[in-house]
């Protein structure tokens, strides 16, 4: 079920009154009822799904039981790995399977030995690279003794499923989220407000954002070689925001739907096109992501390794390459991983000493300086998506040839025309408001408390109707295919 | 929650009323299919032969060029053979006086994925066959509104609106007779760059290709399906697949194509009522009969309806000496 379909629209409210009205005196049945109403919420793309995440809920549930009774550190060590083989088994199976065999075939071919394999044909079941995260982040911090582990159940098969954020993230920690299922709730009016308001920011990204910004962007990496420079890096540059309105969207909305239930999600991006640097990019890039591999590969890399500028950069390939492939079966996410990495490095062994004030400190408007560093951190991030959103290497070097051609000075106004003005004005506004509440939670959190209710209301009523009336022809969410 | 509720609602109350009034107001516009099924309503039992299928047949096949029988132009643009078939379920009784079925078939279709599968950009219409042809499809609730299907593309709907009620600009192409009329070969697109746009778009409707034989074994049941009603009512149906240009034609995979052809000239040798006949590199039609790679204009339309005329006379003859 997608976020922005009529069907989720009727879902959402049902779940809320039946929650609220009718179980709001038992937190159990109200974790049975967000059981239920995320496994439907599954079960809308493919009911066969639902095997997968009741199988992985329940390795990890049982593994979590046995680790609280074990002292032995070699059975508590199988039964962590138990957690990890059955969560990336699956994880490896379902999305890494064919890649694997088709380039076991093709280097064999290369090799002059013709061998074939069955592909299976295997569909990448939505999400399950976020949740089975989820769930060994919780087998692995049980082991590690961080938390208990629950005997609940029902809730921690709520906790893995919790459909705001089961099919693209935030990935959340069980030291953050499963003792929510524990405590009693209570509407918190306040909290709701905020949810909703989070959620019609979240749709404005999605809907009016990024999905205008996709007509231009498929047209553009569809053909590259029709376009001149400046349109190709302009072309990058739209995908990144694409990307970001996309996904940061479909966080908001995710953490506005669990608001309005009473939960509190992590916040997933922190405005991250405002960084001045990789290193704070990253921070507030995909936080859910990038803090699980810190605390669950880089760290005990580190800690494993000697302190030196060589193992450092070591480590750092590896983090980056792994979370790269983590995207998707495909050499171009594997090389964005690496480009990434590379334009993050230079900034362990060059870091700038000067002092910057943070991006939350920041007046009106950013210094000449800042803006300067954003817009670098800014475009380089949007070349290095170039090979994120190509189909194959070969298709991100066509992009990059077409930019170096002797067209690098021509910019295709005809392909923007008149819609392009107004995304333009879109992009323009949207930016203002990130801007401009960029020390919340999300844009909209501390913006609005400075203004009069006429205000406020009116600006309600404007993203609505931009919402209605100007979105983009309708496109799946990007990291639902991650 | 008392507060937050009331609150809400009275937040989104004025806009359930913007949208329920933009709703009946848009669903009181003539439209084409409105205007078809309220043909088909009216004038089935005139009808002799058919014109089903989606814009080739549409933009294709003008009935006023069929001399011999009472003609009507049932086609629509992205009108999948599922809604033929739905179609003619409904009026197969009220067709009294039918003879002939005519629908094209280029033979990537034979690989599109199925219709509620398909990609919004090949579909976005399909509940308009619910509203005005109160057809029944068993797909999400959403589709019986026009709201729906147009959410988030409101702005589309508000200058419908806006054209039809405030500068009076009908909202309707087709002939009275239901042929399109407004692929005019002057406004040609080009066809160079079109035929690169409709290669890419066929692509991404067909299945994939280790699911290609679950696309042909679905697209093959529903024209299947088709002829079979026109055996019950000793109607003849005749397939073609249209002519494209050479720009289109090119890019697409040879094999799938003679599959494809395959497939239809066996339905043609297995069904005693179904004729099938292939235009599709027909090099009688040049540049000027073509209003994008994939589309015939007006001039190309008049040839093929000529052609096809003269073809139905002759097969239908043959057709009625096998019967009686």
């Amino acid at each position: 079920m997608l976020f922005n379909s009529i069907d989720f629209a009727i879902f959402f409210p049902l779940v809320y009154l039946i929650y609220w009205y009718l179980l709001k005196k038992s937190v159990k049945r109200q974790n049975i009822l967000i059981l239920v109403s995320s496994y439907i919420f599954y079960g809308w793309w493919d009911w066969r799904f639902l095997i997968l995440i009741a199988f992985s809920t329940l390795v990890d549930f049982i593994v979590g039981i046995y680790l609280g009774r074990f002292q032995n550190l070699a059975k508590r060590k199988v039964l962590l790995y138990v957690s990890i083989l059955v969560n990336l088994g699956l994880l490896f199976y379902f999305k890494y399977y064919g890649f694997f065999v088709e380039n076991f075939v093709e280097a064999f071919s290369f090799l002059g030995k013709n061998i074939s394999f069955d592909t299976l044909n295997i569909i990448l079941p939505v999400g399950i690279s976020f949740y089975t995260f989820q769930t060994l982040s919780y087998s692995i911090d049980v082991y590690k003794g961080k938390i208990q582990p629950t005997k609940d159940l029902v809730a921690f098969a709520a906790f893995v499923s919790f459909f705001p954020q089961l099919v693209a993230g935030p990935i959340e920690r069980a030291s953050n989220l499963l003792p929510q299922f524990s405590k009693k709730r209570s509407f918190d009016y306040h909290l709701a407000v905020d949810g909703v308001r989070q959620i019609f920011w979240g749709l404005f990204k999605k809907v009016v954002i990024a999905d205008n910004c996709a007509r231009y962007v498929n047209l553009i990496f569809d053909q590259p070689e029709n376009y001149g420079g400046i349109t190709l890096i302009v072309g990058s540059m739209l995908f990144a925001i694409q990307i970001y309105g996309d996904f940061s969207g479909y966080s908001d909305i995710a953490i506005g739907a669990a608001r309005i239930l009473g939960f509190n999600l992590k916040q997933n991006f922190a405005f991250p096109f405002f960084s001045k640097d990789f290193g704070e990019f990253w921070r507030r890039w995909h936080i859910s992501l990038t803090t699980w591999f810190r605390d669950y590969v880089y760290i005990p890399m580190m800690v494993a390794s000697k302190m030196n500028l060589r193992s450092i950069v070591f480590n750092v390939l590896v983090l980056f390459l792994v979370s790269g492939f983590w995207h998707g079966a495909n050499w171009t996410f594997i090389v964005w991983g690496l480009v990434s990495a590379l334009l993050y490095l230079p900034e362990v062994f060059l870091k700038d000493k000067r002092r910057s004030r943070s991006l939350e400190d920041g007046g009106l408007h950013p210094r000449i300086r800042e803006f300067l560093l954003i817009f670098r951190t800014f475009s380089l991030f949007s070349l290095s998506l170039v090979v994120f959103r190509a189909q194959s290497i070969n298709h991100a070097f066509q992009y990059f040839s077409a930019i170096l051609s002797d067209s690098f000075l021509r910019f295709d106004l005809g392909i923007f025309g008149r819609n392009g003005v107004i995304l333009a004005a879109f992009l323009l506004l949207f930016f203002t408001v990130e801007w401009s509440g960029r020390n919340g939670q999300h844009a909209l959190e501390k913006l609005l408390l400075k203004w009069g209710i006429f205000k406020r209301y009116s600006f309600y009523y404007f993203i609505i109707f931009l919402i209605l009336f100007y979105g983009g022809i309708p496109q799946d969410f990007i990291y639902f295919q991650f | 929650m008392k507060k937050f509720n009331i609150k809400f609602l009275l937040c989104v109350l004025p806009l359930l009323v913007l949208l329920s009034l933009m709703e009946v107001l848009y669903r009181r516009i003539p439209n084409d299919y409105s205007f078809k099924a309220q043909y088909l309503n009216e004038h089935a039992g005139e009808i002799e032969t058919l014109l089903l299928g989606n814009s080739h047949n549409y933009y294709g096949l003008d009935p006023n060029y069929f001399h011999d029988y009472n003609t009507f132009n049932a086609a629509y643009i992205v009108q999948r053979t599922y809604m033929d078939l739905e179609i003619l379920k409904k009026y197969k009784n009220e067709l009294t006086n039918l003879k002939t079925i005519v629908i094209p078939i280029i033979p990537m279709e034979l690989y599109f994925q199925k219709i509620e599968d398909a990609p919004f950009f090949y579909n976005p219409s399909i509940h308009k066959y619910r509203i005005y042809y109160d057809l029944d499809i068993p797909w999400t609730y959403g589709d019986y509104f026009e709201i729906n299907s147009k959410m988030f593309l409101l702005r589309n709907m508000a200058n419908t609106l806006t054209n039809y009620y405030l500068r009076h600009i009908p909202q309707t192409s087709s002939s009275e007779l239901g042929w399109g009329t407004n692929f005019r070969w002057e406004d040609a697109r080009d066809l160079a760059l079109t035929g690169r746009e409709t290669a890419r778009q066929h692509e991404q409707i067909s299945f994939p290709e280790y699911e290609l034989e679950k696309g042909i074994a679905y697209n093959k049941q529903i024209l299947e399906s088709i002829i079979k009603i026109g055996q019950e009512k000793g109607v003849m149906v005749y397939l073609y697949s249209p002519p494209i240009y050479k720009s289109y034609r090119e890019l697409i995979d040879d094999e799938r194509v003679n599959r494809a052809i395959g497939v239809f000239q066996e339905l043609d040798s297995t069904y005693a009522n179904c004729v099938y006949e292939n235009y599709y590199d027909d090099e009688s039609f040049v540049s000027k009969d073509f209003y994008d790679a994939d589309h015939l204009s007006d001039l190309g339309a008049q040839k093929l309806s000529k052609i096809i005329d003269l073809r139905l006379r002759g097969r239908r003859k043959n057709f009625e000496e096998q019967v009686n």
